[in-house]
């Protein structure tokens, strides 16, 4: 038997090819207009899947990018900074060097001092500096805190933390993008055993402890590493005391007893402002302190690099052209000098870390862009369309429509009704 | 002796009998279901003239026959069925797979930017306007996960919507065949074996019209009328008798409609039951796409929000107070009710109270579980049903009174209050409703937790080499760590304190001056990485204090390391960069998915599915074309076949009427000899 077919069947099957025909042109042309040929994640699951995992990298490693941008700003505002205290440092040294001069009169030193101070203004500014949101550079995480702010007896102290701020530059990365105002200007190594003060945490008083000098080195020497406490034991009453070992120190107050003479500093009266020494310390106390209130001279060997150079301004102003006072002088321009040396050194290896960060973030640069162009191709081989096979594809497909539309009409056209007259 | 005539006008008659049958078919050229006819020719019974043979006495039509091939027709509704189910599944999954890769609705883009502003949050953690990025992005993420769950509803809702005009549809066809098989039932019964071929068409063309709504097996009954079964046997269409489909809330979960039939007084629920035709694609459709969508965006959900609320709550804001949560409370009470559905069949009165709470996200399954007072062990007894495999994961009873809590995959459900009995059922959803109910629970930017509230701080007056870590605070609950009670401080101050190169001291520095001894004689290896305080929460204070730090080095005795509170902290970015972290950390499955893997997984899964469905379609679409094609070879008409026949008839109805010509000669000749 002859396979029969039915006259709609010859219309439905030549509209259902010219149908195709019309559905797989738009396909073709929707990935040609689009660029992709991924166009929904059915169009290929596996693929989509690929496509996601790829986009999200890719948007993390932008991320990242601009990470390292930042990053770059931040470290590159601070060598910045610490290229100006550098110079500062080296001119305060060459200052100290002049300083040392044996030929200068008082006057001399005074002019020499007020450049000093000039100086500690400036390097005291950078410590002090702020970024342009305005928060602290060298705070440690205290970003609102003026990190090298004096106290009320004109002292540096630094306010600020150990923090360091860490900014993720790949997934598995962090680069430190600050340095702490302690690790950069505060803990510099010092020539000789010196004392750093504190007022106790506790204290209910308004009480103020002055940075201290060691007008006696070598009493201070044999009595390091331990630590002095001044503790007010009634009201305007104050007793000093070796911190490690509870005993009361002998020395002297307010000039009682007359130096070099020394009595048990207990049951002492505050007078503000006198002078207190005692193992070869000079402090000052300043202010109202409480009963029970505490002051702490903490024996150490680095030194905060504005308190550095706060001393040898102060020397510098004080000292007098008498044989004890020039003696001291060069003591303190000799430390001074050694000092600084140590202040440079320390700033320099900061800054080669920060070299060494802006390296590494480099080269994380690098990859990442490298990692970019890769990322970007393998997703254009995922989902772009491939133009010159759709192209081709396009024009098969045209000639195949045209094919359809022309036979159908032509097979429609033919009927036995046409010759039954 | 038969008459000429006779014989000739026979012929006239029968085929003027074809003629119309012909001209019947090319009436019904174009009719959907329509079989070409055929009038079949016989001879008249012959004259017996008695030992001179048989003489012929013309022709008649035996009877007007519809060409069906049974098989064929059988193989085409099949088809039909497959096509449309597969079809109707596309049509569905298209949507989903749509919507959920869509950058515009779906999830990945906003998840993206959220993290990329925590970053930049992160570089800069000082600034206000890049907290106010980073909250503005986390409104964008909420209301995503908001707005795609809604879409996912709707579409929900769409399924239950068409699964009544489906049921409709059905039920409008099963009348239809009831009613055609009465009338074939009847002319069967004419006793002519005349067959109604229009009729049957017509019964045939309801069935392929029922099959592209749902799948039927069809059994013939010896009076000719169809018998037609939907689901696993339930009669649908017996005789003249049509059952109605009815659609109804689910007593199992609510927000998903049922399909039951109703026989005489019997209801009983077939949804899971029905495959095939568009009924069964969209129902499958549910089961397999729609189902646990929801579900998994909600665990998505609730794996950000309890993850970073819990990252967050160990950090500390601009304004020195320990982070907040960050998004909504996940387990907040009414919340934790809205997850237990109780069954509409429960014994009144309706007081029971269940607080699902979640417990660790990152056990979530993306599974429902139902709770079942079903007494196996006592008449207080209940037990936990995973429904994703069946799993029976619980059991427990209320016998000793209430609330009652179990913990199961990372639930935690506690029959709180209530008169729980025997015959009770719950249906738990405890991530159904998550992606909706996801909210930000900040509005000021300061709130913001990017540091960490505990800070180290190495004495300047240190001598050793000794180096503190920047410390990692596990716990800021005041129950476990109780140094984090009073806001803005950590009670006591600690104070580690080197006694000599090998032991340290761990003090309470609330007068730093004068620290007081808690612990003696901690054991410390010099050069290496010392990790000082533990992160067991059993251990007692100072060991456990809710932060963990490390010192490594060289320290001597008398160096000391100040651990406090990050008081003016701002700078801190340490808790920044650990919620930055949680975007590539796997946080899901049990630790195997990050957030984009569980979100990929869904799309991978949406668009496997719509994928699969399109290729089904696309092979029963060819399957069903070859099946259309056959039958339509079969039984539909050509025109030009029909030309042919009305030619054929024409000219023998002409030929006949040249017979009757010649009888009318012979008559006048015989007339003419006689006149």
């Amino acid at each position: 038997m002859t396979l029969r077919i039915s006259t709609p069947t010859v219309y439905e099957r030549g509209i259902g090819q010219i149908t195709t025909l019309q559905r797989q042109l738009s396909d073709v042309q929707q990935q040609l207009s689009t660029g992709l040929k991924i166009n929904r994640p059915s169009d290929d699951p596996v693929a989509t899947t690929q496509i996601l995992r790829i986009e999200q990298e890719i948007s993390l490693t932008e991320q990242y990018q601009k990470n390292i941008t930042f990053l770059e700003n931040r470290l590159g505002q601070e060598e910045a900074h610490l290229d100006s205290a550098v110079e500062i440092v080296q001119r305060l040294r060459e200052l100290t060097i002049q300083a040392a001069d044996g030929l200068l009169t008082t006057a001399d030193r005074n002019s020499i001092a007020i450049e000093i101070r000039q100086r500690l203004q400036q390097l005291a500014g950078i410590a002090n500096a702020r970024d342009s949101s305005g928060e602290y550079i060298f705070g440690g995480f205290q970003g609102e805190t003026a990190p090298f702010a004096q106290t009320a007896t004109g002292d540096y102290r630094y306010r600020g933390d150990d923090g360091q701020r860490f900014i993720q530059v790949s997934p598995s990365t962090r680069i430190a993008s600050s340095d702490a105002g302690s690790r950069v200007f505060g803990n510099i190594p010092h020539n000789t055993n010196t004392v750093r003060t504190v007022e106790n945490l506790l204290n209910s008083g308004t009480g103020v402890i002055s940075q201290g000098s060691i007008p006696d080195q070598a009493t201070f020497d044999a009595f390091y590493p331990d630590d002095i406490i001044v503790e007010f034991t009634g009201a305007g009453v104050f007793e000093v005391r070796n911190r490690q070992t509870g005993a009361v120190l002998n020395g002297n107050y307010n000039g009682v007893p007359a130096p070099p003479a020394t009595a048990p500093l207990t049951g002492i009266a505050y007078t503000p402002g006198a002078n207190l020494e005692v193992e070869g310390v000079r402090v000052q106390l300043t202010g109202a302190p409480a009963a029970g209130d505490e002051f702490l001279i903490e024996s150490s060997d680095t030194q905060n690099l504005l308190v550095t150079v706060d001393k040898l301004a102060r020397g510098l102003e004080t000292f007098n052209d008498v044989p004890a006072d020039i003696a001291q002088l060069n003591a303190l321009l000799q430390n001074t000098i050694q000092s600084f040396d140590f202040a440079l050194d320390n700033i320099s290896s900061v800054r080669t870390e920060i070299g060494a960060r802006l390296n590494s973030a480099d080269s994380l640069r690098i990859f990442n862009e490298d990692f970019l162009g890769l990322s970007a191709e393998s997703l254009s081989k995922l989902r772009d369309t491939d133009f010159a096979k759709a192209a081709s594809e396009l024009a098969l497909l045209s000639t195949a429509l045209q094919a359809a539309q022309q036979s159908f009409a032509r097979i429609t056209g033919l009927t036995l009704f046409n010759f039954i007259r | 002796m038969p008459s000429l005539l006779s014989t000739a006008v026979s012929g006239l008659v029968a085929h003027r009998t074809a003629l119309s049958t012909t001209g019947h078919n090319i009436s019904n050229v174009n009719t959907e279901g329509y079989s070409r006819q055929v009038a079949d020719f016989e001879t008249n019974t012959p004259f017996n003239t008695g030992g001179r043979g048989y003489i012929g006495t013309g022709t008649h039509i035996d009877g007007v026959r519809r060409i069906v091939d049974q098989f064929v027709d059988a193989q085409l509704r099949a088809d039909i069925e497959s096509f449309s189910s597969f079809d109707a599944r596309f049509d569905k999954a298209g949507l989903l797979d749509g919507l959920l890769a869509n950058p515009q609705t779906g999830i990945t883009g906003a998840m993206n930017n959220f993290f990329s502003a925590l970053q930049v949050a992160a570089d800069d953690p000082t600034s206000i306007p890049a907290r106010q990025v980073l909250l503005t992005e986390a409104g964008s993420l909420v209301d995503r996960f908001a707005a795609l769950n809604q879409r996912i509803t709707n579409l929900n809702a769409t399924v239950n919507g068409e699964f009544g005009a489906y049921v409709t549809q059905i039920n409008e066809i099963a009348k239809g065949i009831a009613d055609l098989n009465g009338r074939i039932a009847a002319a069967g019964n004419q006793l002519d074996g005349q067959k109604p071929n229009d009729f049957l068409d017509r019964r045939d063309q309801l069935i392929r019209d029922l099959s592209k709504l749902v799948g039927v097996d069809v059994v013939e009954q010896s009076d000719g009328s169809l018998g037609v079964f939907i689901g696993n046997g339930q009669a649908l269409v017996l005789g003249t008798t049509a059952a109605q489909l009815q659609v109804a809330d689910g007593i199992r979960d609510p927000f998903n409609k049922e399909i039951s039939i109703q026989i005489g007084n019997q209801r009983s629920e077939i949804t899971s039951l029905i495959t095939g035709g568009k009924l069964g694609g969209v129902i499958q459709f549910r089961q397999e796409g729609l189902g646990s969508v929801t579900n998994e965006l909600g665990r998505i959900a609730l794996a950000i929000a309890a993850t970073f609320n819990e990252q967050h709550q160990l950090g500390m804001d601009l304004d020195d107070e320990l982070g907040r949560l960050f998004f909504n409370d996940i387990n907040e009470t009414t919340l934790a009710r809205s997850r237990a559905i109780p069954s509409a069949n429960n014994a009144l009165p309706s007081d029971r109270v269940i607080e699902v709470r979640i417990d660790d996200a990152g056990q979530l399954t993306t599974s429902d579980y139902t709770l079942t007072f079903n007494g196996v062990a006592g008449i207080d007894s209940f037990a936990v049903i995973r429904q994703s495999d069946g799993q029976q994961v619980a059991t427990g009873s209320v016998a000793g009174g209430l609330p009652q809590t179990i913990t199961v995959d990372g639930l935690e459900i506690e029959l709180t209050s209530g008169s729980f009995q025997l015959g009770d059922s719950f249906r738990l959803q405890p991530t159904r409703f998550a992606a909706r109910d996801l909210g930000l629970a900040i509005a000021d930017p300061r709130d913001i937790a990017l540091a960490q509230p505990i800070r180290g701080i190495a004495n300047p007056a240190n001598q050793g080499t000794g180096v503190l870590s920047q410390g990692e605070v596990i716990d800021t609950d005041p129950l476990t760590a109780p140094g984090f009670a009073t806001p803005l401080t950590y009670t006591p101050p600690l104070l580690i304190r080197f006694t000599s190169a090998t032991t340290y001291d761990i003090m309470d520095a609330t007068d730093p001056v004068n620290p007081v001894t808690l612990v003696a004689g901690q054991p410390f290896l010099p050069g290496q990485e010392n990790q000082v305080f533990s992160t067991d929460d059993t251990q007692p204070f100072p060991l456990y204090t809710g932060f963990t730090f490390s010192v490594r080095g060289n320290p001597v005795a008398g160096d000391e390391f100040l651990i406090r509170y990050n008081n003016g902290g701002v700078s801190d970015n340490r808790n920044a960069l650990k919620l930055a972290g949680i975007q590539t950390t796997e946080i899901l499955g049990n630790g195997s998915l990050t957030l984009n893997e569980a979100y990929g997984n869904l799309i991978s899964r949406a668009a496997s599915q719509a994928a699969d469905a399109r290729v089904g379609r696309d092979a029963a679409q060819a399957l069903l074309t070859a099946s259309e094609e056959r039958r339509s070879a079969i039984s539909r008409v050509n025109l030009d076949e029909e030309a042919a026949n009305l030619i054929r008839f024409e000219q023998a109805y002409n030929a006949n009427a040249q017979v009757v010509a010649v009888a009318q000669e012979l008559i006048d000749t015989i007339l003419a000899a006689v006149r």
